[in-house]
């Protein structure tokens, strides 16, 4: 039995470092997740339910033109085959990024990250985990019960202390 | 065609029951509950399972010079566009008027329509759209005015030539008209409505756009050079699509036929681009050149084509043909007024491919009241004229329409079909008129 539980998610989750609301701005966030260096944040509403997430890469994507941030939604033979071309400055850059510093998260969220349940087999979040995706939520009924990082995953099975 | 008709389910009568197969699978495709590639598979199984074709019947209904044209032309467009040469070229444009909003609203049209008339529409709007939106969020424009024209003149660039426009290939196909049967009748009148809807839009929306120097700077600052992925396969891909385009045009005395020059360039590309590289890479690259075929137009085509190959064989077409003819009296003039106009307010509301394909077997049908099939080449002008420009009336009448809307929406640029169609509808009765005074005037 003790084998059985250990071999789900339950058994690795944390508790997430920083939890924020839909309304929380980007500056709020971008600030968080910069300072203590966290790669994805789960935002949930004031009772606890689970909105979606916040991946760094969202961050990232706003200081791109849109059409490339966009780009996973797109038609494959709409994606831009090279960006190079368009050059902007860190000036540029940063104006871009300042025009969404105001945005309440809730607009910027990744819904496709892979949500976990505490019964979800651990290999299924390695995979996950392995195809680039650095926190994992963990949601049961609608709640968010805790997270699934890459560190503590890597600290557990390599015996970190 | 007599031992099809004698094994018909239940002893029903083939016209009756050809009829309703081909009403039924129309009203799917029409309903879009299915998606059309499998609903027109249906409706041509059902043909011979009802024993109105053989399977050697249903094959035969199938032109194969269409689908290798197609295929052909969509292995080579996806292979040319890794180069990055399209981006290239709209970057390039936008410079070239020194990055004045209403100057780039212009070119990209031209652009648009230019590349269309060589490539598939919807391809062509997949790859402008893109770039067109970098660029109108570093003008800080509103990029609507410049999707709105780029669907327009993808649809009517791809009319000025056989492979510009599916419609087109069908009728190439089918008829045994040339590249060059196709260059000569329509792509005067299209360089007409082209110059037409250049002006309508800048008098819209051009003459109203402003940006500041300082913007159209970091536009001008955009280097085109830097959009070119592979200089080598640029070259090789230049190369076939030139010798291409040349072989169509001179498709008469080299005695081939347009099916077999596009899967000859196709053949040739992919040797050009897998040459030389080991056979693991060589099998990875191919795959995804074959993955980009829309294999959706394909099997619809495929379908389709035994469906009308059914109603064909059962008689139908040729009732209808002789209606069509009591209709209009047997006047030549009429009928190819009414083929215009009639494929283009139907082309804006359905799909046009399933129109065409019945149209043309009906059309070649009054071939005898009309003195010979070469007397028809007015009759398929108006066809593809009325088929190809009626797809701009509404944001469902082409693919390419919905195409650009969704890449619209998914940017957060909201794109409706009234705001769409209460401009574009009009517009498109404006080019379906200049088309009817050319007709008359080159034709009638």
């Amino acid at each position: 039995m003790k084998h059985d539980q250990e071999s789900l998610c339950r058994s690795i989750m944390s508790d997430p470092p920083a939890v924020l609301k839909p309304a929380d701005s980007v500056s709020v966030a971008l600030q968080t997740m910069v300072r203590e260096r966290l790669p994805a944040l789960p935002v949930v509403d004031t009772d606890g339910r689970y909105v979606g997430m916040l991946p760094r890469s969202r961050l990232v994507a706003l200081a791109m033109p849109r059409v490339l941030s966009r780009d996973t939604d797109q038609q494959p033979l709409a994606r831009l085959l090279q960006v190079g071309f368009i050059r902007d400055s860190l000036a540029d850059l940063q104006e871009r990024m300042a025009a969404a510093a105001n945005d309440p998260v809730s607009k910027h969220l990744d819904r496709e990250v892979p949500v976990l349940s505490p019964d979800t087999p651990l290999m299924n979040a390695l995979l996950f985990l392995y195809r680039q995706r650095n926190v994992l939520p963990v949601v049961e009924n609608g709640k968010l019960l805790g997270i699934v990082s890459v560190w503590d995953v890597l600290a557990r099975i390599g015996r970190v202390k | 065609m007599h031992a099809a008709a004698s094994g018909v389910l239940l002893g029903l009568n083939p016209l009756w029951l050809a009829t309703v197969v081909m009403i039924v699978t129309y009203g799917v495709i029409i309903s879009e509950r299915l998606n059309r590639s499998i609903i027109a598979l249906l409706g041509a199984m059902l043909m011979v399972m009802f024993g109105l074709l053989t399977q050697e019947q249903a094959v035969a209904g199938v032109d194969f010079n269409t689908i290798g044209l197609l295929v052909g032309m969509m292995v080579i467009v996806s292979i040319t566009r890794k180069s990055g040469v399209f981006e290239y070229l709209a970057i390039w444009s936008a410079k070239l008027v020194k990055a004045n909003p209403s100057g780039i609203l212009a070119m990209l049209a031209v652009v648009t329509a230019v590349v269309s008339a060589l490539l598939d529409n919807v391809t062509t709007v997949l790859l402008v759209v893109p770039v067109t939106l970098v660029i109108t969020e570093a003008l800080k424009v509103n990029p609507y005015p410049f999707l709105f024209s780029q669907i327009l003149a993808s649809n009517i660039g791809g009319t000025a030539t056989l492979i510009g426009d599916p419609p087109n290939i069908l009728i190439g196909g089918q008829v045994g008209l040339s590249f060059n049967d196709f260059v000569i009748n329509l792509a005067p009148v299209i360089a007409v409505i082209l110059i037409v809807h250049v002006i309508s839009i800048h008098l819209i929306w051009g003459r109203g756009m402003a940006s500041t120097a300082e913007l159209r700077a970091r536009v001008m600052a955009f280097d085109e050079s830097e959009a070119i992925t592979d200089a080598r396969l640029l070259k090789r891909a230049s190369l076939v699509l030139a010798l291409v385009i040349v072989a169509f045009v001179m498709a008469r005395s080299l005695g081939l036929e347009s099916g077999t020059i596009g899967m000859a360039g196709a053949a040739l590309l992919l040797m050009l681009d897998n040459l030389g590289k080991p056979a693991e890479h060589q099998s990875e690259n191919v795959v995804k050149v074959y993955n980009e075929i829309e294999w959706i137009t394909i099997f619809f085509f495929v379908g389709l084509f035994i469906v009308i190959a059914g109603v064909e064989h059962a008689g139908l077409l040729r009732l209808l043909a002789d209606q069509l003819l009591a209709a209009t009296g047997g006047d030549f003039k009429v009928t190819g007024y009414s083929i215009l106009w009639s494929s283009a307010f139907l082309s804006a509301i359905v799909d046009n491919i399933p129109f065409v394909a019945t149209m043309i077997p009906l059309i070649k049908s009054m071939a005898p009241a009309f003195g010979g099939a070469d007397a028809l080449m007015p009759l398929w002008w108006c066809l593809s004229l009325g088929a190809c420009l009626g797809g701009n009336g509404t944001l469902i009448g082409a693919s390419a329409n919905l195409t650009v809307a969704g890449i619209a929406e998914r940017n957060g640029i909201p794109f409706r079909f009234m705001a769409y169609t209460r401009i574009a509808f009009p517009l498109m009765l404006i080019h379906v008129a200049i088309c009817n005074v050319y007709v008359w005037w080159r034709y009638f």
